[in-house]
C-alpha cells in the first residue's frame, strides 16, 4: 500500500493562511491566521454570509448548493473590508465539511497596505508576489515610455524651432545676397559714371569755351542770345556730372564740417534730373543758411537719395510733391536713432515730405527695420531706410516718421548743429577753384 | 602775348583752347600726349604749360616731373575731367608736385584766360 | 544588469553633480542613454559608468559603489518599489532573510536577473553577520552602501565592517546595531 499525504490543519493553514471551512449550518469553524489577521472580529462559529458575500459563481448561500460548486472559481466580497475579493475554491474535504482554500485579490501593493497585509501573510508559494512584481515592472515599463515620449517631443520642438531659425536664416541671407549684388551693380554703375563724367567733361569744355568764344565775337542780338542759352545749358549739364560724380563715388570719406544747405541744393539737382515730372520736387530753405553740421557729405547725399526713392515709390505713377526743408530748431532732450539721449542743444532739421500713398500704422514700427519692404521681389531690398536710419545714428542724430495712409509720409532728420555757423567756410564741390602752390 | 603750350589728348580740347588763347593774342602749340608735349617743350621755351592728367603714352604726372627735371621754373598748369575728391586726386598731387594752378573741367573761356593771365603776373 | 540600475546611478549623479557631469562620465565611459529600465544590458556597461564616474567626480570606485548601494534602497522605494519594500519584512533581519526569495521570485519573471545571496544571522551580543555571495566580484563596497541605506530605512543605527573576502564575489560583514531589535 503506498503512502500519501494528508494535510492536517496545521498544515493547512502554513499553505493557505486564508483559508476557513464552513459546516452544514454554514458557519466558520475555522480560520487560517491571516483571514483572522484580515477581517477584524472573526469568530468561530460567526455564519458564513455575516462574514462573506458571494460574487461568483451565482448560488446561494446554502451548503448543498456550494457543495455543488466545487469545480467553480469562487469569488468571495468580504463585508468588513470594503471591496476585497478571497479569490479560491471550494473543496469537500469531508462529508459535511467544505473547505475555502485561496487569498486575497489584489492588484496593487498600496491596497495591501491599505488593508494591512504584507507579503507574509501569504504563503510562501502563493503568487501574489510575483503578480505585484510583474504589474510593478508594468509600471516602469510604462513610466519609461512617458519619458521617451517626454524627451522626443521635446527634441521635436527644439528641432523645430532651429527649423524656424533656418527658414528664416536663409531667407535673410538670400536678401543679403540680393542686396549684395545690387550694390554691385550700384558700384559698377558708379563706376560707369565715373568714367563717362570725365568723357562728359572733356567734351563740355570745346562745347562751352567755343561758344563762349563766339558768342564774344558777336554784337547783342538773337544770336548771341542763343548762344548764352547754349552756354548755360552747358554749365547746368557740368553742375549735374559734378552732382552725379559726388554720388557716384562711393568712397566715403571723413566727417567734416558741412553746410547743410549745399548739400541738400546739390540732391535735389540730381533729384530733379532722375525723378518723373509728374513729381513736383521743391526745397525749402528758408532762413537756413549757414546750417553747419560734421557730416560726410556722401553720406548725407544718400540719406536723401535713400528718402527720395522711397518717396517716390509711395507716390508711384500719380501725380505729387516731395517737399525738402531745412531749419534750424533747438531740442530739449529726446532719443537718437542710436538709442542714447540727446543732448539739448542747436540741431539742424531736414524735413522730407511726400504726398505719397503713406504707411500703415502697424509698419510704422518696422520701417527702419533692415529688409522690411513692401516692394515686391526685385523692386528693392527694404534696406534704404535702414541705411538712413545708420547714418543719422552715426551722426549722432534723431529720425522720426509720420504718416497717413492715402496722404503721405514725412521724415524728420534732426542733426547736432555745431556752434557758430559763420566760421570758416565749409567744404564745397566748386569748379576751377585755383589752389595755392604747395 | 606768351607762347603757350597746351597738351591734351583730346582734339576738340585742344581746338577750344587754341580758339580761346589766340583769340587773346597768345601764341600757342599744341601736343597729344606727354611725350610730344615733352618733345615741343624741349625744342621751342614754353612760357606756360597746360596739360590734362590722363592722357596715353605719358601721362601730366609724368610730364610735369620731366619738365622741373628739365626747367624747374615751369608755369605748368594741370587740368582734368574727373572732378574732385579726397585727398590722392591727380590735381592735388599735380599741385604738391610743383604745378601753379590747377583747373577742373569743364572748363569755361573766362577760367582758362584768368588762369594764363594770373599764372604769367606770378600771382599764383 | 538590468538598465534599472545604470538609470539608478545616472539619477544619483544628476541629483548631487548635475546632468553636465552626466554626459561627461558617459562619454568617458563610451556609453550612450537613454537606459530601458527593464531592458537587459551587459555588466559591462555599469563597471565602465562607475569607473567613469569615479575620474570624473574624483572619487575611488569604491566611493562612487558605496554611494550608489545606500541610494539604491532610497531610490527603488521613490520608483515605485518602495511600497513594495514594505512589504519585504518589517525589520532589518527578516528583511534581508527573505531577500533571497524575493529575488528568486522577480528571477522567475525576469530570468536573466543574476541577484546576489544574502543570508544574514544574528549573533548573541546582538550583532548580525552577514553572508554577501554574488557572480559578480569586487562589490563589496556596494553591500556597504546598501546596508546603510537598510539601516536608514529601519530607522537603525549600524556600524558596518567588512569582515572578511572569502574569494572573488564572496564577502562576510559584520553589522553593529545600536537600537538591536
Amino acid at each position: 500500500m503506498s503512502r500519501d499525504a494528508a494535510l492536517g490543519a496545521r498544515e493547512i493553514a502554513k499553505v493557505f493562511p486564508f483559508y476557513f471551512t464552513l459546516d452544514r449550518t454554514l458557519r466558520i469553524v475555522a480560520h487560517g491566521p491571516s483571514l483572522g489577521r484580515l477581517i477584524p472580529h472573526l469568530a468561530v462559529g460567526q455564519p458564513f454570509d455575516q462574514v462573506f458575500a458571494i460574487n461568483r459563481p451565482k448560488v446561494r448561500a446554502e451548503f448543498d448548493e456550494l457543495a455543488r460548486s466545487q469545480r467553480a472559481l469562487v469569488l468571495l466580497e468580504i463585508r468588513a473590508v470594503d471591496g476585497l475579493l478571497l479569490k479560491g475554491q471550494l473543496v469537500e474535504c469531508e462529508p459535511d465539511l467544505l473547505i475555502f482554500l485561496g487569498s486575497p485579490w489584489v492588484t496593487s501593493i498600496k491596497r495591501l497596505q491599505n488593508v494591512g497585509l504584507s507579503f507574509k501573510d501569504f504563503a510562501i508559494h502563493d503568487p501574489i508576489s510575483d503578480y505585484l512584481v510583474l504589474l510593478q515592472a508594468q509600471r516602469t515599463s510604462l513610466d519609461d515610455a512617458s519619458r521617451f515620449a517626454a524627451q522626443l517631443e521635446a527634441s521635436n520642438r527644439t528641432l523645430q524651432t532651429a527649423y524656424t531659425r533656418l527658414e528664416s536664416e536663409v531667407t535673410r541671407r538670400e536678401r543679403t545676397e540680393s542686396e549684395l549684388r545690387h550694390a554691385q551693380r550700384l558700384n559698377s554703375l558708379g563706376q560707369l559714371a565715373s568714367g563717362a563724367a570725365h568723357e562728359f567733361n572733356n567734351l563740355l569744355t570745346p562745347m562751352l569755351c567755343l561758344t563762349q568764344e563766339v558768342r564774344d565775337d558777336l554784337p547783342e542780338g538773337p544770336v548771341r542770345d542763343d548762344l548764352d542759352a547754349v552756354v548755360e545749358a552747358c554749365h547746368r549739364a557740368a553742375k549735374l556730372i559734378a552732382n552725379m560724380l559726388t554720388f557716384g563715388r562711393g568712397v566715403e570719406g571723413p566727417r567734416s564740417r558741412v553746410e547743410l544747405t549745399q548739400i541738400v541744393h546739390g540732391a535735389a539737382h540730381l533729384l530733379r534730373a532722375t525723378i518723373p515730372t509728374t513729381i513736383q520736387l521743391t526745397s525749402e530753405v528758408s532762413a537756413a543758411r549757414g546750417l553747419i553740421v560734421r557730416a560726410e557729405p556722401t553720406q548725407l547725399n544718400q540719406v536723401l537719395l535713400n528718402l527720395a526713392a522711397n518717396a517716390r515709390h509711395a507716390i508711384g505713377d500719380a501725380h505729387g510733391t516731395i517737399a525738402i526743408g531745412i531749419e534750424a530748431v533747438h531740442l530739449d532732450g529726446g532719443t537718437a536713432a542710436s538709442g542714447q539721449a540727446l543732448a539739448a542743444g542747436p540741431y539742424a532739421r531736414i524735413t522730407f515730405t511726400d504726398t505719397g500713398c503713406g504707411i500703415a500704422r502697424a509698419a510704422l514700427d518696422h520701417v527702419f527695420d533692415p529688409f522690411f519692404t513692401t516692394k515686391g521681389v526685385g523692386e528693392g531690398t527694404g534696406l534704404g531706410l535702414s541705411i538712413v536710419h545708420g547714418i543719422v545714428a552715426n551722426h549722432g542724430g534723431r529720425i522720426q516718421v509720420e504718416s497717413t495712409v492715402g496722404v503721405g509720409t514725412r521724415f524728420t532728420i534732426d542733426l547736432p548743429m555745431l556752434e557758430s555757423p559763420h566760421d570758416a567756410p565749409a567744404e564745397t564741390d566748386a569748379r576751377g577753384q585755383p589752389w595755392p602752390v604747395c | 602775348m606768351a607762347r603757350l603750350l597746351v597738351i591734351d589728348d583730346e582734339a576738340l580740347v585742344r581746338r577750344a583752347l587754341r580758339r580761346i588763347l589766340e583769340g587773346a593774342g597768345h601764341q600757342v602749340t599744341e601736343a597729344a600726349d606727354g611725350a610730344a608735349g615733352m618733345i615741343a617743350f624741349l625744342a621751342a621755351p614754353q612760357d606756360v604749360v597746360i596739360c590734362d592728367m590722363v592722357m596715353p603714352v605719358q601721362d601730366g604726372l609724368a610730364t610735369l616731373r620731366h619738365m622741373l627735371a628739365a626747367c624747374p621754373t615751369v608755369k605748368f598748369i594741370a587740368m582734368s575731367g574727373g572732378g574732385r575728391s579726397s585727398a590722392g586726386s591727380l590735381l592735388d598731387v599735380a599741385a604738391r608736385v610743383g604745378a601753379r594752378v590747377t583747373l577742373d573741367k569743364p572748363l569755361s573761356k573766362a577760367t582758362v584766360l584768368d588762369a594764363v593771365t594770373g599764372v604769367l603776373a606770378g600771382t599764383p | 544588469m538590468y538598465g534599472l540600475v545604470n538609470k539608478a546611478i545616472e539619477d544619483l549623479v544628476t541629483r548631487n553633480h548635475g546632468g553636465d557631469a552626466w554626459l561627461q562620465i558617459m562619454t568617458r565611459a563610451g556609453v550612450s542613454g537613454p537606459f530601458v529600465c527593464m531592458r537587459q544590458y551587459p555588466d559591462d556597461v555599469t563597471y565602465r559608468l562607475v569607473e567613469a564616474a569615479g575620474q570624473v567626480l574624483g572619487a575611488s570606485s569604491s566611493d562612487v559603489l558605496e554611494a550608489f548601494g545606500e541610494f539604491w534602497t532610497s531610490y527603488t522605494a521613490q520608483e515605485g518599489y518602495g511600497d513594495m519594500l514594505g512589504l519585504m519584512g518589517d525589520n532589518l533581519v527578516d528583511f534581508l532573510n527573505d531577500l533571497d526569495n524575493h529575488h528568486a521570485r522577480v528571477g522567475l519573471s525576469f530570468p536573466e536577473l543574476l541577484p546576489p545571496s544574502f543570508e544574514c544571522a544574528e549573533l548573541p551580543d546582538g550583532a548580525l553577520r552577514l553572508r554577501y555571495t554574488s557572480t559578480r566580484p569586487g562589490l563589496a563596497s556596494l553591500v556597504v552602501g546598501l546596508l546603510r541605506g537598510l539601516g536608514k530605512m529601519f530607522h537603525e543605527d549600524l556600524q558596518i565592517v567588512h569582515e572578511r573576502s572569502l574569494g572573488p564575489g564572496c564577502d562576510e560583514f559584520l553589522i553593529h546595531r545600536a537600537r538591536p531589535a
